[in-house]
């Protein structure tokens, strides 16, 4: 906690400023049910959430965007800077779900999610790198990991509102005014629908991120496909959620079932963020995050032949 | 309800086109079966490409007979949804255990991880190799095969569902590609030198340094001319480490400040402030010795040498470290040494002698190599000859009859030694090398032209004493003795500012004497700016203060200090500590000029490959693999090329096509098509 606090204090202040907004947005998502029974308030108080919501969004995109130009690359060569990056895509998600059909469970998950991230991103505190290695000087690099973070980012709209369908399921059609009439909000909302279409979303761009991919190791290295950990467990994703979509052509596995397949699903995604130093081999991979180097570290040694990468 | 169920109510078994249960069951059985085949073809000696080659028949055959004898049931099967989810879940987890068990590694290796009898088992599963073995390839074919069942049996196709088709397509098209690869693909290296075509490559197997199993180009060689790298531009940066209570040890991350002139700032974590007194982009050293009573004893004495020049030398000389007692005057002529006390050992030392040793001294490609250095002696090397021709005691240069300039020794005394040679490196003409003993820096810049990059060839002569006059200061018996070929020729109290005669016209002085020699920095700006040009040492001035207890300190931090490495300092009782750094000058790209020539040496084509930009041709890609960064003038090229790699791009095309179809093209042609219907 005490190393949270620290990177926090050592942070940029835009980043901070994001950090801030995001869990203000938490805060008064979390505010707007507490307040449910001052029918008044609660309104006004959820369409301020949501305005702060939108605020911390148009952050975060600031911070991407200054951050990119800075580095004069794509802010995503570290985990904590690609955090951030998965939270401007997942963020203009589920913020547009939030303006176009709202939802307040929806939002405040989502938003526990965000800070979550955030939070992780702030534990690492790699902002500091700067440089590509001539491997990702590549114009693929861009289009193949948006790609990919449009991809995970749906795939946890999808999770979110599967625990919204499910949770709907639990509850039958809850009496209006009541916490759960609140927080998923009216009935028109198909949560289960809503779950298969950002799964079809987030499968179809994995697809791109693969091709992609695919096609840059051709350019680089001469091998479409290096069975290299990270995209071993892109390919793992996109064939778990492959099973997911073909469950809802199964009269015994759709619906429920298939919504409970999909949250565990999700499952792999973390583990492709935050897991991938678990595998053995992760240390040779090519997609592994940058790390920081200690200060005087790093001088070439002469007469080392060197692997371009 | 009573305790008897009638017969009917009894859940009756689902059949196995739907039984998940059965089916990963059954596709266990499947791969296990195919990890024996290939452990028995292993067994046989067979080779991986015959392996696979078996296979395939060996899975025609299997699946040939499965469709004569149970065509509907296996029909049945391969169409059925619950199969593809169940061998969508198998691969996954096939994949995952690929993930978890490191590929590829040598044996010594897993037994060390695992021990030997999972060794034994690993082997056996063929997963150390998973992604190329039998088991994983019999599962890509199953699961082909069902996509090209599924895909048959959804027929006909109207504009609607044509997204159905290419998707469950692709999959066997990306598999025929890369099936095709596997037969036919070449991976070869060959590591290029600037200016010498290459035809002939060699086939990469898990090392590149592999040289069993060659490729020669069809036709066509390839020709290294450049290879440059290019590298950031480094960015300094004044990182600020802090420990807020000063015991604890720093914080991991520092806070890294943009610096500027001027600038001040609050310390994180801390209510310490700091400011940037001075930024020198290209700095001189300007720091003294002072005799500071609480640092170590370090005896040092000041002496101004007068030469006969309006501006004296000034120098330091220590008398504990060998490396700093001795001065040489700048014309030659005396020398002035500062030591303990006065022995006979020392006064041996101080008198002319011949080197023990004379070598010529080669340092390329990271290997040093040695070598006598007598007139006349030729040095046959496989990379290179060198031959000394001519050996100057004195050199000087002077103007011949034609007024142009040409060596010669002023005397046979060694006093300025240098030795001309030939080198000669490929079969190219012989080239002239001058080489100096004493100043090695400068025969280094005469010889660039003529050496090839990153080689570096030295005149050593060990062992040498060419000086005949010393001076000696003594520490313990404070006194100077005047030593000439080995004898003292006069000697008197070290007195401090009363100069000492050597000769006419040179004299030394003891301006200062220090017991306890602490080195404080001190730089400057460096007048020239044109001069400057050539420094690249940033040092910065910085003061950090508590503004509670009013306590300060300034301390200079250099960004390329000893051995180019960042000083860092320490404030106010180690709670902060500054370094001022440049990130390493990374590579940032790499381009070669690769030009491709015919049988008869005329040029075909030519690119500035670079790292992700091969040179591409008739279907072979040749990419930029390694370098070496004390070699510029080389770089190691792999050159692919793979017949499947259209097909795979064809099922690319596809996957992706088919499904956008899928998923967002075909809600709007139904639509469209009922609209139509309506009407």
């Amino acid at each position: 906690m005490h190393s949270l606090y620290a990177n926090f204090v050592l942070a940029e202040p835009a980043f901070q400023v994001t950090c801030l907004a995001y869990f203000a947005a938490l805060l008064a998502y979390a505010a707007s049910f507490a307040a449910h029974r001052l029918k008044d308030v609660q309104d006004r108080i959820y369409l301020g959430a949501r305005l702060l919501f939108t605020l911390a969004w148009g952050l975060n995109a600031y911070t991407l965007i200054t951050d990119g130009l800075a580095a004069d690359r794509p802010p995503f060569k570290t985990l904590a800077e690609s955090l951030v990056y998965f939270c401007v895509l997942f963020g203009l998600i589920a913020l547009s779900g939030e303006w176009l059909k709202p939802v307040r469970l929806r939002g405040l998950l989502s938003l526990l999610i965000l800070c979550g991230a955030l939070g992780w991103a702030l534990g690492k505190a790699d902002f500091e790198l700067a440089t590509l290695p001539p491997s990702l000087q590549s114009a693929w690099f861009l289009p193949h990991a948006t790609f990919y973070f449009l991809g995970y980012g749906a795939f946890t709209a999808a999770f979110v509102v599967g625990m919204l369908s499910l949770l709907r399921q639990g509850n039958g059609a809850p009496e209006p005014g009541t916490f759960w009439a609140l927080a998923l909000g009216s009935a028109e909302v198909d949560f289960e629908t809503l779950n298969r279409q950002w799964i079809r979303f987030g499968f179809f761009m994995l697809a791109c991120g693969l091709v992609t991919g695919s096609l840059w190791a051709k350019c680089a290295w001469g091998d479409r496909w290096g069975w290299d950990p990270k995209e071993t467990w892109g390919l793992l994703n996109w064939l778990v959620y492959a099973g997911v979509l073909h469950m809802h052509h199964v009269p015994g596995l759709k619906g429920p079932k298939a919504v409970w397949a999909s949250l565990l699903a999700w499952g792999f995604v973390l583990f492709v963020f935050f897991g991938m130093g678990l595998v053995p081999a992760s240390s040779q991979s090519m997609h592994r995050f940058t790390e920081r180097p200690a200060p005087g570290e790093g001088q070439n040694l002469p007469g080392v032949n060197k692997q371009m990468d | 309800m009573t305790d008897a169920q009638p017969q009917a109510d009894r859940p009756i078994a689902k059949p196995f086109h739907l039984n998940h249960g059965l089916q990963i069951a059954a596709l266990l059985f499947w791969v296990v079966g195919w990890m024996l085949v290939e452990s028995l073809l292993d067994r046989n000696g067979f080779k991986a490409r015959q392996q696979v080659a078996a296979f395939a028949a060996l899975l025609a055959g299997l699946g040939g007979t499965a469709f004569l004898l149970r065509r509907q049931a296996c029909f049945q099967l391969l169409t059925s949804v619950p199969f593809a989810i169940s061998q969508v879940l198998f691969m996954a987890m096939a994949l995952v255990v690929g993930t978890l068990v490191v590929q590829q590694a040598g044996p010594a290796d897993y037994a060390r991880h695992y021990g030997p009898g999972t060794l034994k088992f690993l082997a056996w599963t063929h997963v150390t190799d998973l992604y190329h073995s039998l088991g994983f390839y019999a599962l890509l074919s199953l699961l082909a095969l069902s996509m090209l069942c599924v895909a048959w049996k959804r027929r006909p196709y109207p504009a609607h569902r044509l997204g159905f088709l290419l998707v469950h397509v692709s999959t066997s098209l990306i598999l025929l590609g890369a099936l095709w690869g596997k037969f036919s693909a070449v991976r070869a290296y060959a590591e290029l030198r600037a200016g010498e075509p290459v035809g002939r490559f060699f086939r990469t197997k898990g090392s590149q340094a592999d040289r069993s199993d060659a490729y020669v180009l069809p036709g066509f060689r390839l020709r290294l001319d450049r290879f440059t790298t290019e590298t950031y531009d480094p960015e300094f940066k004044l990182y600020a480490f802090v420990q807020p209570d000063g015991k604890g040890g720093f914080e991991p991350h520092p806070k890294a400040f943009e610096v500027t002139p001027g600038m001040k700032g609050r310390l994180p974590l801390t209510h310490l402030q700091f400011q940037v007194l001075q930024l020198l982009p290209t700095a001189l050293e300007a720091g003294e010795f002072i005799d500071n009573p609480q640092a170590p004893e370090e005896p040092a004495l000041r002496v101004m040498l007068g030469i006969g020049e309006p501006r004296p030398v000034v120098g330091d000389l220590f008398a504990h470290r060998s490396d700093a007692a001795r001065r040489d005057e700048p014309g030659g002529r005396f020398a002035v040494v500062y030591q303990d006390r006065w022995t006979l050992e020392l006064l041996d030392q101080l008198q002319p002698r011949a080197p023990k040793s004379e070598k010529l001294v080669v340092h390329s490609k990271g290997q040093t190599f040695e070598h006598d250095a007598p007139v006349g002696a030729t040095w046959e090397h496989p990379d290179f000859t060198l031959k000394v021709l001519k050996y100057y005691p004195d050199f000087a240069i002077r103007k011949d009859e034609k007024g142009q300039p040409q060596a010669y020794s002023r005397s046979a005394n060694p006093l300025e030694p240098w030795l001309e040679l030939s080198f000669a490196e490929g079969g190219q003409p012989a080239r002239r090398v001058m080489l100096s003993a004493r100043n090695p820096d400068l025969s280094d810049q005469l010889n660039a032209p003529n050496l090839p990059q990153g080689f570096s060839l030295r005149y050593q002569r060990k062992g040498e004493e060419t000086q005949a006059r010393f001076v000696v200061f003594t520490r313990t018996d404070r006194t100077i003795r005047l030593v000439e070929r080995g004898r003292v020729a006069r000697s008197e109290p070290l007195t401090l500012n009363k100069p000492f005669l050597v000769a006419k016209g040179l004299s030394a002085t003891a301006v200062a004497a220090l017991e306890h020699a602490d080195y404080v920095p001190g730089f400057t700006a460096h007048p020239d700016p044109k001069e400057a040009l050539k420094f690249n040492r940033p040092v910065l001035r910085v003061r950090v203060w508590d503004p509670g207890s009013g306590r300060a300190e300034e301390k200079w931090l250099e960004a390329k200090g000893p051995n180019g490495l960042p000083t860092s300092e320490t404030f106010l009782d180690r709670r902060v500590g500054l370094v001022y750094q440049t990130r390493r000058a990374e590579p940032k790209n790499f381009h070669a000029v690769l030009v491709v020539l015919d049988e008869q040496g005329q040029e075909l084509t030519r690119k500035t490959a670079s790292m992700n930009d091969p040179l591409i041709f008739r279907g072979h890609w040749f990419h930029l693999s390694n370098y070496n960064p004390e070699d510029p003038r080389s770089c190691g090229v792999m050159v692919t090329r793979d017949p499947g790699f259209w097909w795979v791009c064809l099922g690319f095309g596809c996957l992706l096509l088919g499904t956008a179809w899928m998923f967002y093209l075909k809600p709007v042609l139904k639509r469209r098509a009922a609209a139509v219907k309506e009407v």
